[in-house]
């Protein structure tokens, strides 16, 4: 089985105000496919691990391999184009773009990636948005749908390059429980059906029970998993 | 000096030998009209019978009051001179600039003392450079008034849009991307304000034009005088695109400088 995400001795310090040791020598695996939760109680350091591993925060000791390649020391530039590719995010807020349709919003990504023609981007968002089943939807203002169908919008704006591992932070912390159980059960079919590995840090027991495996954290340390 | 209008080119003096084109403003103090016939005398002593053949207006009424022009022959019969009696030649260039330059080489040339117009009209020469200083001084603090504006425009602008500038960073925009959107802005904001402040200016000129405007001094004037030179609209439109430019750089790079982590954290 292929790893799509490894870290290897990570380790992290907020410099100011004082010098603090948040992570200390994180090392794990995710395997393709693989439907992994990141528990831990608040300010242990797990939301600082996932944005070490997605790639935005650099400032870390360790190693960090996504895709089997070792991407720790890339430049920001080639950062920001593996994120494009291979992350998708799903957020504890939405993060919608307020002036741009359903539809342009998931398009956007894959514009930025240039891969595919404008026509057939349309497809891919048309088809993402049917799979998360708000495609009824794609023509409207972003400000204009509810919250928990803001969500699979930007469920579906994570998938549309087809991304090797799907990150999310809290996506169901913003929702009621019938939002967060809908979108608990898009993540675990797209796990399960379409083979993509999903790495969620949450808060919520019972989503995390739900995943295939639970890291669990404790002050800056992985405890199990 | 130029002759404007009023019934006269030189042509009907060479037409005729014994002709003068008189001053608007002598002919009007005189009650002349063409066709009546004055005598002129001669530095000598001598009266001159002339036709007058045309009346001009220069502009200047003070000039209009005092000169006249006949043929070289009869001027230099009324100066009493020879044939080769000439006091003074002036030249009309396309290019006035070139007047300095071209001075000094007819002096040299010729051996006679040749006086370029800027040197002729120094008080009036440094009295239009002054003007044209206060013009561009004021124009300037203008335009660096606007451009703060713009930078505050868009400086509130990138507070604003902070969580848009965080997620195209997430998915995958760099810094760079990020930096055109919001140059490609500034300089959207200078191309139509510029565009549209051009058509203001010139609807603006157009409406001056049309006021009147008399004065005694300046008898063919009677609207304000506009300047609809092309080139003016170009330093206007440079401006507003290089002000723009500078305007938007600085909260462009502040956007681009956005760590993504920091406004999905704050939240």
């Amino acid at each position: 089985m292929s790893k799509v995400l490894e870290a290897k001795n990570i380790q992290k310090h907020f410099r100011f105000p004082v010098d603090f040791h948040v992570l200390k020598d994180i090392s794990f695996s995710i395997d393709h496919g693989e439907f992994v939760s990141i528990m831990g109680k608040s300010g242990c350091g797990k939301s600082t691990l996932l944005y070490i591993l997605s790639t935005m925060d650099t400032d870390y000791e360790g190693e960090l391999f996504l895709d089997e390649k070792l991407i720790t020391n890339n430049s920001a530039d080639q950062l920001a184009r593996l994120r494009n590719e291979k992350i998708g995010f799903v957020f504890q807020f939405h993060y919608l773009l307020p002036e741009f349709t359903v539809l342009d919003n998931v398009m956007l990504p894959a514009r930025k990636l240039g891969r595919k023609s404008l026509d057939e981007i349309r497809e891919d968002a048309l088809e993402k948005l049917r799979l998360l089943d708000i495609h009824d939807q794609a023509h409207k203002k972003a400000t204009m749908i509810s919250g928990g169908q803001k969500q699979r919008v930007a469920i579906a704006r994570a998938l549309i390059n087809d991304p090797v591992i799907i990150m999310g932070d809290e996506p169901t912390g913003n929702l009621d429980s019938k939002n967060s159980d809908t979108v608990f059960n898009i993540f675990r079919d797209l796990s399960k059906e379409k083979n993509f590995s999903l790495l969620v840090v949450t808060h919520d027991h019972d989503f995390a029970d739900k995943t295939d495996r639970i890291i669990e954290m404790g002050d800056g340390r992985i405890i199990s998993g | 000096m130029a002759i404007t209008s009023l019934r006269a080119t030189p042509k009907d003096l060479v037409k005729n030998n014994k002709g003068i084109l008189l001053g608007s403003g002598i002919a009007q103090k005189m009650s002349l009209k063409i066709g009546d016939r004055i005598q002129v005398s001669s530095m000598d002593g001598g009266i001159i019978p002339l036709k007058i053949v045309g009346i001009f207006q220069s502009g200047l009424a003070e000039v209009d009051k005092v000169q006249s022009y006949v043929n070289l022959k009869t001027a230099q019969q009324l100066q009493g001179g020879g044939n080769d009696y000439i006091s003074d030649i002036n030249v009309k260039l396309w290019d006035m600039s070139l007047a300095p330059k071209m001075a000094k080489e007819i002096s040299r040339l010729h051996k006679v003392t040749a006086i370029d117009i800027k040197t002729a009209n120094a008080q009036f020469d440094t009295g239009s450079s002054v003007r044209n200083l206060i013009t561009y001084v004021v124009s300037i603090t203008l335009l660096t008034v606007a451009g703060f504006g713009i930078y505050n425009i868009l400086n509130m602008l990138i507070y604003e849009k902070m969580n848009d500038i965080a997620i195209l960073k997430a998915t995958g925009f760099s810094g760079n991307d990020v930096k055109l959107i919001f140059m490609s802005q500034a300089i959207l904001i200078g191309l139509v304000g510029g565009i549209l402040g051009l058509l203001l200016g010139l609807t603006g000129s157009i409406i001056i034009d049309n006021i009147p405007f008399n004065t005694a001094g300046l008898p063919t004037i009677k609207t304000y005088p506009i300047t609809y030179d092309y080139e003016y609209y170009v330093i206007g439109m440079v401006f507003a695109l290089v002000s723009t430019f500078l305007a938007g750089y600085l909260p462009a790079k502040k956007a681009e400088k956005i760590d993504p982590v920091d406004i999905i954290r704050g939240q």
